[in-house]
């Protein structure tokens, strides 16, 4: 008797134990067919990634708020006189243009000269090795303003929101100008930290340079940068 | 059946039942732990759904944030108008140009996403460290006539970089990963055209990358403002030539 009643125990054990099992399994699968108990980690990183950019962009969009409660409240003030207010509106005119390129632009920062090489063709090398193309100057423009550019021009023309690069035979068009070798960027920003980031080892430009191509920079206190012809 | 056969029949039972509580375990641990720059593997729906929910308390805050400031721009502009007509008509005219405001129009859509293997295998994502074809992508919009650009609700301006930054790209100044939804507003079958030619970069992204790319032409297409830095540290204004 005390022998059947301890299997007795033992078997109703493991029959909850493995129906508790056999509930997490099905559980587990239900889920999977309705909803997806799983999804792959790389997209909830993305999700993770998103959140983090908007606790960033609710922060510039905090700043933006303050500055125009501040704007809003010096036309409200009594203090503020119809002159001052007409003043404010034509600051806000000319920083809506500065920010749209508009404006011609002065200040310190780098010049860079970009020219094909001039060098003998390697074995085997082609000519279209040593020539600078159109990702080249798209390439470099990014990295100028990864490194805190202000206003750019490459040969005199103003890079915008509206810029596009491309190729064009032996010349470059750059916003539909063409524009040929050597290529000029002139660069208002931080002289030191662009310079540094545009010679930075492993840089774009060391890369062009061990490609043969001509690639020179130099610390300018005092540039002038054309406005962009503006409306289209 | 010996009593001995039973005893090896009652340890085999209980190496099975620890071996499933093991497996359990194992995957316990396995979706847990996935935090950190290499994402393999799985999670849970829970944690799925948390940072899901997470993505849209943040989303409805910014929105918030977002009518704020155009109700408060819409204020300052009266306050601009009463003071100089010509100047505030101005102003409104050039933020539009550098990308200042928010714009809607027609267009198209293009989704650009890492090889399904990378999202079920694990590896490192082919379009972030590859970012020069989103440069690319940019520069062809631009030549089609693209009147505005984001990508991933990122506007692309004069001051936009795309950048790596570890296993992420940064679009200004903010990490974003993939798949990238780049929306350009303008005419939507000069930009299909334009970006679908055979050798073009869809094309190379396609065949040479192996990325899933689609385009599609949208009728209605919202693409927010530039929230980013606009004032000088360095450049000063000179107005004219």
């Amino acid at each position: 008797m005390r022998r059947v009643e301890k299997r007795t125990i033992g078997a109703v054990l493991i029959f909850v134990f493995c129906f508790a099992i056999g509930v997490g399994i099905a559980s587990h699968n239900g889920i999977g067919i309705s909803d997806r108990a799983y999804v792959s980690a790389k997209s909830i990183e993305g999700n993770l990634v998103e959140a983090e950019a908007m606790k960033e962009e609710i922060e510039r969009l905090n700043a933006l708020i303050d500055d125009r409660r501040t704007k809003i409240a010096y036309y409200q003030s009594e203090k503020t006189t119809r002159a001052e207010q007409n003043a404010a509106a034509q600051d806000s005119r000319l920083e809506a243009m500065a920010a749209a390129g508009c404006t011609a632009m002065e200040g310190p920062g780098i010049t860079i000269v970009l020219d094909d090489g001039a060098g003998a063709l390697k074995e085997w090398e082609t000519p279209g090795d040593i020539v600078v193309h159109d990702l080249d100057i798209l390439i470099l423009l990014n990295d100028l303003i990864s490194a805190g550019a202000e206003a750019i021009s490459i040969n005199g023309i103003r890079y915008t929101a509206d810029t596009e690069v491309t190729c064009a035979g032996h010349t470059v068009k750059i916003s539909g100008v063409k524009c040929a070798r050597p290529f000029v960027f002139k660069v208002i920003g931080d002289a030191d930290s662009l310079y540094s980031e545009m010679t930075i080892q492993g840089g774009y430009g060391n890369i062009l340079k061990e490609c043969g191509l001509v690639f020179e920079v130099e610390k300018d206190d005092a540039l002038h940068i054309n406005a962009s012809d503006g409306m289209e | 059946m010996s009593d001995r056969n039973k005893k090896v029949a009652g340890y085999a039972l209980v190496c099975v039942l620890t071996m499933i509580i093991g497996f359990f375990i194992a995957m316990q641990i396995k979706t847990t732990a996935v935090t950190g720059d290499y994402a393999g593997g799985m999670v849970s729906l829970a944690q799925a759904q948390a940072s899901i929910s997470e993505v849209a308390n943040l989303r409805a805050e910014k929105d918030e944030l977002n009518d704020e400031l155009s109700k408060l721009e819409a204020q300052l502009k009266e306050y601009e108008k009463n003071s100089s007509e010509a100047a505030a008509a101005d102003a409104e005219k050039y933020r539009m140009l550098a990308g200042l405001t928010d714009v809607a129009g027609k267009g198209v859509v293009i989704t650009v996403d890492d090889p399904e293997a990378i999202y079920t295998q694990g590896g490192d994502s082919i379009i972030t460290y590859n970012y020069e074809l989103l440069l690319a992508l940019v520069n062809k919009l631009r030549e089609a006539g693209a009147e505005a650009i984001s990508i991933n609700d990122r506007r692309i301006t004069a001051y936009s970089e795309i950048s790596l930054a570890g296993s992420n790209i940064n679009i200004n100044g903010s990490a974003t990963a993939p798949p990238y939804e780049v929306k350009a507003i303008g005419d939507p079958q000069t930009l299909e055209s334009t970006l679908g030619i055979r050798y073009g970069v869809l094309y190379s992204m396609k065949n040479d990358y192996g990325l899933s790319v689609q385009i599609a032409q949208k009728s209605e297409i919202n693409i927010p403002r530039y929230t980013g830095r606009t004032s000088f540290k360095y450049a000063a204004p000179t107005e004219g030539e």
